[in-house]
């Protein structure tokens, strides 16, 4: 009886299935706004010696960070040219896409964004950070709205580039952000290492959190993270 | 009793839409144990797998639905031998 239920659903929602996500987005951005506000709500509340003490801590980040920017600018210059040499320069606009649901709410690592095939997202575009780093892949487009796979999926293996020595690696998606990556014993690695992409734009994938070895193996387990909490993804750029 | 089960459904509407997975898992893992053929279980299932999955398109393909009508199958002879005070 179970059985023939199955069944006979599976044969509704196989044709259902963009229009009940055409139905929840709306909701979903809902409850988007409505965390957002709730959250400035909260800030209204805020003593003036917190105020202070962050509007002080937030000037020395920024301070740092337009540090780090003008390195990286000078940077992505040099890549810029380089890359232009090759003929490889990165072609196509990236969308900006608002995340609609991201982990823990979906149960494997999955983001559903409001950009659709009417947005110009296609099946295999990437998806970025607005900081840079590289994410994940757009897996399903639906006409308002695209399912994004986080490359830390729990199974998914993703090649990417331990950037400590330009060494080749694979990186097995564990869930939560999190990557797990078998290397040889005797490989130099270290916490805080970077992993990068293994195609030519080399982006930042993941950075090195743990290094496991016990004294009988011969391999040891690196344990990666991506470089930003998945669980509070606002805004993503989808790029061809 | 169809009243609670009506308003468990609506529970779990909520949370699959709003909540962590774990939450709305459990819940529906407890309704199949207390309600008799709690054949929500399924169509929840499937909104799991559409929303958050990869889609539906046959049993493996559609794991929360399919794990869903194995708990449901194997629950309806287990509840005849549990007394459940709900």
């Amino acid at each position: 009886m179970a059985l023939v239920v199955f069944l006979i659903l599976s044969l509704v929602f196989y044709f259902s299935s963009g229009f009940i996500l055409r139905i929840v987005a709306p909701v979903w951005k809902a409850e988007n706004a409505f965390t957002q506000s709730f959250k400035n709500i909260g800030d209204f509340f805020s003593t003036r010696k917190t105020l202070l003490a962050e509007n002080a801590s937030l000037k020395a980040r920024i301070q740092s960070l337009e540090v780090e920017m003008t390195s990286l600018h000078l940077g992505e210059d040099r890549e810029n040219v380089l890359l232009e040499l090759l003929d490889r320069k990165p072609e196509g606009s990236s969308v900006t896409a608002s995340v609609l649901t991201r982990p823990p709410q979906t149960p494997y690592d999955i983001l559903v964004l409001d950009a659709g095939s009417s947005d110009g997202v296609n099946i295999g575009d990437k998806v970025y950070l607005p900081e840079g780093p590289i994410v994940g892949v757009v897996s399903d487009v639906f006409s308002k709205t695209s399912r994004i796979k986080l490359y830390s999926a729990s199974g998914e293996t993703t090649s990417g580039v331990l950037e400590r020595g330009g060494v080749p690696i694979e990186a097995l998606g564990q869930g939560g952000g999190n990557f797990k990556i078998i290397l040889p014993r005797d490989m130099e690695v270290e916490i805080g290492d970077r992993i990068l992409s293994a195609d030519i734009e080399a982006d930042l994938l993941a950075v090195v959190e743990d290094i496991r070895l016990r004294p009988t193996d011969s391999f040891k387990e690196v344990l990666a993270k991506s470089p930003t909490n998945i669980f509070s993804l606002r805004f993503v750029f989808v790029r061809p | 009793m169809m009243y609670l089960r009506l308003f468990s459904s609506a529970i779990i509407l909520f949370s699959i839409a709003f909540l962590p997975y774990w939450f709305y898992l459990i819940l529906i893992l407890a309704s199949i144990i207390i309600f008799p053929f709690f054949v929500e279980a399924i169509v929840f299932g499937f909104l799991i797998d559409i929303l958050y999955g990869g889609g539906v398109g046959g049993l493996l393909l559609s794991p929360f639905a399919f794990g869903a009508t194995i708990l449901v199958f194997i629950s309806m002879p287990v509840q005849k031998r549990l007394r459940m005070h709900v």
